[in-house]
């Protein structure tokens, strides 16, 4: 049996609750079918028009996002737990050993440099440019452009950000990391 | 004072009187609340937050950050701060262009009046003295030929800032306006000036920027800031949105979201939009794209009427605040049109904003025949220029609308038609379709505004992150940072669009350096909330209270259109939700979170 954790609106999609236990799954692609079998509206929650996974949607497995696994083919066994990100920004405030942002508005140099003053470690040239590690914690993010409905003159680059904790809340990082992120405008 | 940066030096005039005394700053006062909105805010409580707006006792104070006029990148702005003759609250409205900078170079953090002059004067600041001189033969022009005058009798460098004919007449919505187009738009602060029979501020002074307490930290301030606008999707030079096409780049994304107010917000999507939208004045009107002191973003956008009754204007800033207020929302599709009316604002000396909300409220009072008299009809253009005019030397039903929109749909007896909150028109994202905004609307400390915090960089643009427009959920919060953080911003002062690529880190990092005081990124939320439970202490003492945080009943009870088909605004939920986030009791700061804050000990 495998435990999938949803959070903030998904809820919504699953009669407002917080986890759901499924039976027999063995890929992340056969427990989300099993999953829409049971809650059809979670389909537009978690997929696109395309049938893929919606970009800014996290679903991670035993805290890993599949991105960095094997995406939807990830194999299960029973024990582990899933937890299901909706499009929202901020983190969450699980338990959970991950949490994930997307953020708009700040180059990706200085995401490095926030995090760097957050006690990671300043990368060396064979780590990935779209990653920063502590000893306690690891960031990786991926980026996308993401066009501004109804302008043809604005396109934003969007980080999609996934925090890991080992011996720390990654909650916590979030939140330090998004007091520096935190922009206005006008 | 022991703190860097400041010039220290502000002058109090007494325009009664014609005494000028020359001040340093305290430097508590700057230490809790920086300078500009935040020193000007607090300048303004130290007057008595209960004198009549329209009374020699009404304080109008032009006040400076500590990072005005310096090597700061966007730190060309001045906060006028006063008692608005509009809204009754305190208020604080932006300048652009170089009179801050100008201001700083002659030697001062900001000037004070007070009084009332018996005759029309200006004051002529140089060198750090002010003299105050008479203005007879400048009564009665309108900006540009004011400034034109002062021009040539002085040279340059110099920088007027001055009412026009709106501001002499008592127009409750005048503005002060900065070298020809540049405005301290809202509040009605030029009402002020004009009461006091202050014509203007004449500025002379050569670049003398401020010097860093500590250098070596500046540097490494500066350049980082610098670099998140040049690397900044939205400001970067030439290619980010808002340097490209201006503010009125939203024009479209604010349409998509059916945010777009037409016909006095009876609907929320315009057919038109993209008519008059930033893509296609940048098209087919565009001549220059001029900008402030120390910025590279150059949002302004210059335009050259060629052709239609006004062939041959040239006129800057074709914004979208004004192409949303005296466009869409008055069913005019004609950018030239648009052009023409900002220019009379720019020229009159009034806050365009208001205008377009006040003429829009006069159409909707026709259409429901609740006028005598021909009225004026939707997408009038002739008739709005000519309303324009009569409003600016309350000449007919001028005279009415003069007094803003909620007291001229009063005039009417027709209220409900006043898109206005606490006295001051509605700005141009509907607040239907975006529930920050409504929320920011009603609890502004100043009547509708939308840059108290600007939820928009979230709900429309995704910075920092992306919310749902439509949810109220969250907004609360959301809110209250976006408005401690521009209340900091405001009180350096560096212009709002800073804040679209930094944050308080790097307001902390340049304050620091500059003055040579220590501050952390917590610190400046806090500063920031401390100016915004002054404002609202402020108010209170007024007699303002969580009942004056409200939205025209339309947007609580009509839907609007597009995305917002099935969108009302709930009022009530997001206001519990943003007094508990704030800690105020229905809109009031308790006597405890007043002593937290340390506005009283």
């Amino acid at each position: 049996m495998v435990e999938v954790k949803f959070y903030a609106t998904l809820r919504e999609l699953i009669d407002g609750n917080k986890s759901v236990s499924v039976e027999g799954a063995v890929t992340v692609s056969g427990l989300l079918e099993n999953l829409i079998e049971r809650y059809p509206n979670l389909q537009g929650g978690i997929f696109d028009e395309d049938g893929n996974i919606r970009s800014f949607v996290a679903v991670m497995v035993n805290g890993r996002d599949i991105r960095h696994l094997e995406g939807i083919d990830t194999a299960l066994q029973g024990g582990d737990t899933l937890d299901i990100f909706p499009p929202v920004a901020g983190g969450s405030q699980s338990e959970s050993m991950a949490t994930s942002v997307s953020i708009r508005g700040l180059p990706e140099w200085l995401i490095r440099e926030y995090f760097v003053e957050l006690g990671g470690a300043v990368p060396d040239k064979t780590q990935p440019l779209n990653q920063i590690v502590s000893d306690r914690w690891s960031v990786t993010w991926s980026q996308q452009k993401v066009k501004i409905k109804g302008s043809s003159g604005m396109g934003l680059t969007q980080f999609d950000i996934v925090i890991e904790g080992t011996h720390e809340s990654p909650q916590q990082i979030m939140e330090l990391f998004m007091k520096k992120a935190q922009r206005g405008g006008g | 004072m022991k703190l860097g940066g400041y010039a220290n030096r502000v002058a109090r005039v007494d325009l009664s009187s014609g005494e000028i005394a020359y001040e340093e700053i305290n430097e508590e006062d700057a230490r809790l609340y920086i300078g500009a909105r935040g020193l000007g805010v607090k300048y303004l409580f130290d007057n008595g937050p209960t004198v009549e707006s329209d009374s020699p006792d009404n304080m109008l104070a032009f006040m400076n950050g500590p990072l005005t006029g310096s090597q700061a990148t966007m730190s060309g702005r001045l906060a006028v701060v006063t008692k608005s003759p509009l809204t009754q609250t305190i208020t604080d409205s932006h300048i652009g262009g170089w009179s801050a900078a100008r201001l700083r170079w002659s030697g001062f953090d900001g000037l004070l009046f007070v009084g009332k002059s018996d005759k029309p004067v200006y004051a002529y600041v140089e060198d750090g003295t002010v003299e105050l001189r008479p203005a007879d033969d400048l009564w009665g022009e309108g900006v540009h030929s004011t400034v034109e005058k002062l021009r040539d009798r002085y040279g340059s460098p110099l920088s007027v800032m001055t009412i026009g004919q709106a501001g002499e007449n008592g127009v409750r919505f005048a503005s002060i306006i900065n070298e020809d187009d540049r405005a301290a738009g809202r509040g009605g602060t030029g009402a002020v000036a004009g009461f006091k029979n202050l014509k203007a501020v004449v500025i002379k002074a050569e670049e003398a920027m401020p010097r860093p307490q500590d250098r070596e930290k500046w540097r490494t301030a500066h350049q980082r800031a610098l670099k998140t606008i040049l690397d900044s999707e939205v400001l970067a030079p030439r290619t980010g949105g808002l340097s490209i096409y201006g503010t009125n780049v939203l024009m479209n994304p604010v349409n998509a979201l059916g945010g777009v107010g037409v016909r006095n917000s009876q609907e929320t999507q315009y057919d038109a939009a993209e008519k008059i939208s930033g893509e296609t004045v940048r098209e087919t009107l565009l001549s220059s794209d001029p900008t402030c002191h120390a910025c590279p973003v150059a949002c302004k956008i210059e335009v050259e009427i060629k052709d239609g009754p006004y062939a041959g204007l040239k006129m800057e800033s074709l914004e979208y605040e004004p192409a949303w207020a005296l466009g869409a929302n008055c069913d005019n599709d004609d950018p030239r049109v648009i052009a023409k009316l900002i220019d009379q604002c720019n020229d009159y000396g009034m806050d365009a904003i208001e205008l377009g909300n006040v003429i829009s409220m006069y159409m909707e009072a026709t259409q429901r025949e609740y006028v005598t008299g021909a009225g004026l009809g939707w997408g009038d253009t002739e008739g709005m220029v000519e309303t324009a005019e009569q409003i600016a030397l309350r000449s007919g039903i001028g005279d009415q609308l003069a007094e803003g929109t909620t007291r001229g749909a009063d005039k009417f007896g027709h209220p409900e038609i006043a898109m206005a909150v606490k006295g001051q028109a509605v700005p141009a994202y509907d607040p239907r379709a975006l529930k920050g905004e409504a929320l920011g609307y009603a609890t502004s400390n100043r009547g509708a505004c939308h840059l108290r915090g600007y939820t928009p960089a979230s709900e429309v643009l995704g910075i920092p992150v992306k919310t749902d427009p439509l949810a109220w959920e969250g907004k609360g919060e959301l809110l209250k940072i976006f408005q401690d953080l521009h209340a900091f911003s405001d009180s350096l002062d560096l212009c709002k669009f800073s804040a679209f690529s930094e944050g308080a880190e790097e307001y902390a990092a340049q304050y620091e350096a500059l003055v040579g005081q220590p501050i952390t990124a917590d610190e400046v939320m806090t500063v920031g909330e401390r100016v915004y439970n002054l404002e609202r202490h402020y108010n209170n003492l007024c007699g303002f209270d969580g009942s004056d945080d409200s939205l025209p009943e339309r947007y609580l009870t009509e839907t609007g259109s597009g995305p917002a088909s099935e969108s009302v605004v709930e009022l009530d939920e997001m206001k519990a939700e943003y007094y508990a986030a704030r800690g105020w009791e229905d809109g009031v700061v308790p006597n405890s979170k007043l002593r937290a804050l340390e506005i009283i000990s």
